[in-house]
């Protein structure tokens, strides 16, 4: 984002709050002056004046538009339009903390969103940034070229691109692999085995975000008696933690602020691991006996946060404090946060930018979301090709393998070559089908690092995806097409045809041939429905950007617009499917007649 | 013959599986969710953990062998249930006919155009994740399958002489069902149940792999493949060990089914 639009005023790396679009700001009472910058330009040309910071507001502070961003800069009442680059911001008391809380505040190309609405922004984003958007495929990447007129010179890399790729281990591959320039995100155990790579740099910075869990008192029970939240406090041994999970890459923190804020206070000691003390506490508040307590967790939001969280109810435990520890797609935890429906402990990451920030989070509105600002059907229309695409060639590759094992094992029953035929396609069947999925990118990515480990780039991309779905399928079709010619050539006519005296050749490939494949014909389409939109693991472990990964996303997320949407288009193409196969039934099989 | 002992042999191991994780507690010196912080991400054949540990330090092999539980209880179960609820409403649809048979194929027709995976999925993030859900979620999708199977088979069978027969002499409609048409159909069910459960077993563990079925700190084998997935440069052997073992549970479970079915000669 921060490469494409740009804000009034920016924090650096060290903290520091610096002019950036604007020149100058100035305080009094309750207004700001603010003089912007002259000669920056949007990508589109357009000169960035005051007008035009000031629709950028003004479509803010509009509450018919409900832009999510309106609580960054809550107590704005106005902006007016002084000269060309000079505006004035009123605010409802003196604000001396504007300069920072603008800061979030991005500034778009009025010209793109004045009359068509925010949303227009996402097929056309215009800002001054370095960069502007060349091409954007929604989860999967993301292409920035340079913007030759960017105000600060044109930045030195030409291109930048952004590839979505969620599974931690798969992005590392990436990088060893020489696929990626640059990921974020090193697990802690892993820093020793990268460093080992010489073409391969880390570099640490200190984090500002702190990671807690936080306590429900909203909620009549236990942890309204000050004694047991004390308890849980002294039961915790946080550096035990940060220690092994974390590899020592995490300082402790006694409060909500880190090291790099004004108000950050050293002195503060956080509590001492004390088990004893612990009991101790929950014996005078009346649970000698323990007490249990839910315990709420998302998963792979924060860095090792499914780890810690157990570990956190490993060492509450030893205390006498049981919980129901319950993991949650960030989606959903977020969903839960809103609704209030998150009961006694639940852990989480405070980011502490700024005070401003801090007020956002207290707000406890999250901004709307970019899922939902999208015709469902549309999204969803938009991934359908790339399942099919994976589904089609997945089904074409079994067929290809499937039926001549298949007819091969039948024509030789009872040879080496039906059993080796049977006993691998029940091997087959029986694999879980992302184990499958997960030992290829071990061996094929991680190891020998011949292939990506996933997304949808070239054609070496589609190789474990589509072997992964063709294994189970192919298995399928070896054991129907075997069963189904071993029936046609136990029936009378087989006989009649080899008791004419016919090749053993022709009666399996002119008369038995031709009936036995009829029931292939329903496997294929039914098979290709299924893949289809139940190919939810396989796309999910390999980021293929298709309808099953986007259902499990939108199931997360609570997105049932979505949902309904695929569930609608899956059962629109298995009826399709259904009707393709009663044609071609009718076409080749002469018998078959439809009224 | 060769396919009998397999069966048999598929069915010894399953018979092993289960006893193993009956006697759990007696088979490992560790609960499951026990270990140190300080003893994580050992590799197999390390001093005490055979197999390793994972990466909370949790010994592997008592992970697999309580996850054991899990995979067996969801198998059974939801194929138990899926199957005598499936199996009741196939036979009073088959035979009763009219209004109720046309609802009930009307909902089989209609399941069965979705994937099975996607309607578990939304059912189990709609439920919330814990056991008992799962096993519901696994039921509500997979009954359609004995009632198709069921329903085709009273169809045929309801117009036999005994059925006839029954009726003239005035049984009830409870009575025909499940004391003349009942035993007719059970051994294709049994046959359709043991393939089931291996589809079963590992349909929970996809769910739990994505994060919608069994909670942690009890074991799934899914569940497992999931977590091991983070540490598959570090300490790939979660991940293969605990999808091994939900590879040769199904294998097991299927090479039996197989058996089965050729024995009742469908």
């Amino acid at each position: 984002m921060r490469n494409v639009y740009e804000s009034l005023f920016f924090r650096t790396t060290d903290g520091e709050l610096v002019p950036w679009l604007a020149e100058s700001g100035d305080f009094s009472g309750n207004q700001w002056t603010i003089r912007l910058r002259q000669g920056i330009t949007f990508h589109s040309g357009a000169e960035l004046t005051a007008e035009a910071v000031k629709a950028n507001l003004d479509y803010i502070l509009d509450p018919d538009n409900a832009a999510g961003t309106q609580t960054l800069i809550p107590d704005v009442t106005g902006v007016e339009v002084v000269d060309t680059y000079t505006l004035r911001i009123t605010t409802a008391e003196p604000n001396p903390d504007l300069a920072a809380q603008l800061t979030d505040v991005l500034i778009a190309d009025p010209s793109v969103f004045a009359e068509a609405g925010a949303e227009a922004l996402n097929e056309n984003p215009v800002g001054t940034g370095p960069y502007r958007v060349e091409r954007w495929q929604r989860d999967t990447e993301l292409v920035l070229a340079a913007y030759e007129g960017y105000w600060q010179g044109r930045p030195a890399i030409d291109r930048v691109i952004f590839r979505v790729i969620p599974d931690t281990q798969a992005r590392l591959a990436a990088l060893l692999n020489g696929e990626v320039d640059l990921v974020p995100g090193v697990p802690p155990e892993m820093i020793a085995q990268i460093e080992a790579d010489p073409a391969v740099r880390i570099e640490e910075v200190p984090g500002r975000q702190v990671i807690y869990v936080g306590m429900n008192l909203m909620r009549p029970g236990p942890l309204s008696d000050r004694r047991v939240r004390q308890a849980l406090n002294y039961a915790v041994d946080a550096d035990l933690i940060i220690d092994t999970i974390l590899e020592g890459h995490a300082t402790r923190n006694a409060a909500g602020l880190t090291a790099i804020n004004a108000a950050y206070d050293p002195a503060i000691e956080p509590y001492r691991h004390d088990p004893e003390r612990a009991r101790q506490l929950l014996a005078e508040a009346g649970y000698a006996g323990g007490l249990t307590l839910d315990f709420h967790t998302p998963q792979g939001r924060y860095l090792k946060d499914y780890e810690a969280a157990q570990e956190l109810a490993r060492q509450l435990e030893a205390v006498g404090i049981r919980t129901n520890l319950q993991t949650h797609e960030w989606g959903t935890f977020l969903e839960m946060a809103r609704s209030h429906t998150i009961t006694d402990l639940y852990l989480i990451g405070l980011s502490d930018r700024t005070f401003a920030a801090r007020r956002l989070v207290l707000h406890g509105d999250f901004g709307t979301s970019l899922r939902q600002s999208e015709s469902a059907l549309a999204r969803v229309l938009e991934v359908a090709p790339n399942s099919l695409i994976l589904a089609g060639l997945a089904v074409l590759v079994s067929l290809l393998i499937g039926v001549p094992t298949g007819v091969l094992a039948a024509v030789r029953r009872g040879s080496w070559i039906d059993r080796a035929a049977v006993a691998a396609a029940t091997l087959l069947q029986s694999m879980p089908n992302f184990w499958v999925a997960l030992m290829m990118i071990l061996v094929f990515s991680v190891r020998l690092h011949w292939l990506p480990t996933g997304g949808m780039r070239g054609p070496e991309s589609y190789v474990m995806p589509v072997a992964a779905l063709a294994f189970l399928t192919t298995a399928r079709f070896v054991r129907l097409v075997r069963s189904s010619v071993l029936d046609e050539l136990g029936s009378d006519y087989t006989r009649t045809a080899r008791s004419k005296g016919l090749a053993e050749r022709v009666v399996v490939f002119k008369h038995v041939l031709r009936n036995a494949l009829n029931p292939v014909i329903t496997m294929t389409t039914l098979q290709l429905g299924t893949l289809f939109g139940g190919s939810v693991v396989t796309e999910t472990v390999f980021a293929w950007p298709g309808l099953g990964r986007l259902m499990v996303d939108s199931i997360g997320y609570r997105d049932y617009p979505v949902v309904l949407a695929s569930v609608t288009v899956i059962g629109a193409t298995f009826a399709v499917l259904n009707l393709v196969t009663d044609v071609i039934y009718a076409v080749i099989n002469p018998v078959v007649r439809y009224e | 013959m060769r396919s009998d002992a397999a069966g048999i042999l598929s069915l010894a191991v399953l018979g092993l599986l289960v006893m193993a994780a009956l006697a759990a507690p007696l088979l490992t010196p560790y609960h499951y969710n026990e270990g140190s912080v300080t003893e994580r991400l050992l590799p197999p054949f390390s001093p005490g953990h055979v197999l390793g540990t994972d990466a909370l330090g949790r010994d592997l092999l008592t992970r697999i062998i309580y996850g054991s539980r899990v995979s067996l209880l969801v198998g059974a179960a939801s194929v138990l249930l899926a199957g005598t609820i499936g199996t009741v409403i196939g036979l009073l649809s088959g035979y009763l006919g009219g209004r109720f048979d046309r609802m009930v194929t009307r909902i089989i027709d209609a399941q069965l155009s979705f994937p099975f995976m996607i309607l578990a999925l939304t059912l189990a993030a709609l439920l919330g994740p814990s056991l008992r859900n799962v096993i519901i979620t696994l039921v509500v999708s997979s009954w359609v399958i004995y009632a198709r199977l069921v329903r085709g088979q009273v169809l045929e069978e309801r117009e036999r002489e005994y059925v006839q027969a029954a009726r003239a002499l005035g049984a009830s409609t409870a009575r025909v069902t499940f004391r003349h048409l009942l035993p007719n159909v059970v051994p294709n069910v049994i046959v359709l149940a043991s393939l089931e459960v291996g589809r079963m077993i590992i349909a929970e563990a996809s769910i739990s792999f994505l994060g919608y079925g069994i909670q942690p700190p009890l074991p799934s084998w899914g569940k497992m493949v999931a977590e091991g997935k983070d540490y598959l440069f570090t300490a790939w052997w979660i991940s293969a060990l605990s999808g091994a073992a939900i590879g040769l549970t199904t294998l097991c479970a299927n090479l039996a089914g197989d058996w089965l079915r050729d024995r009742v000669g469908r």
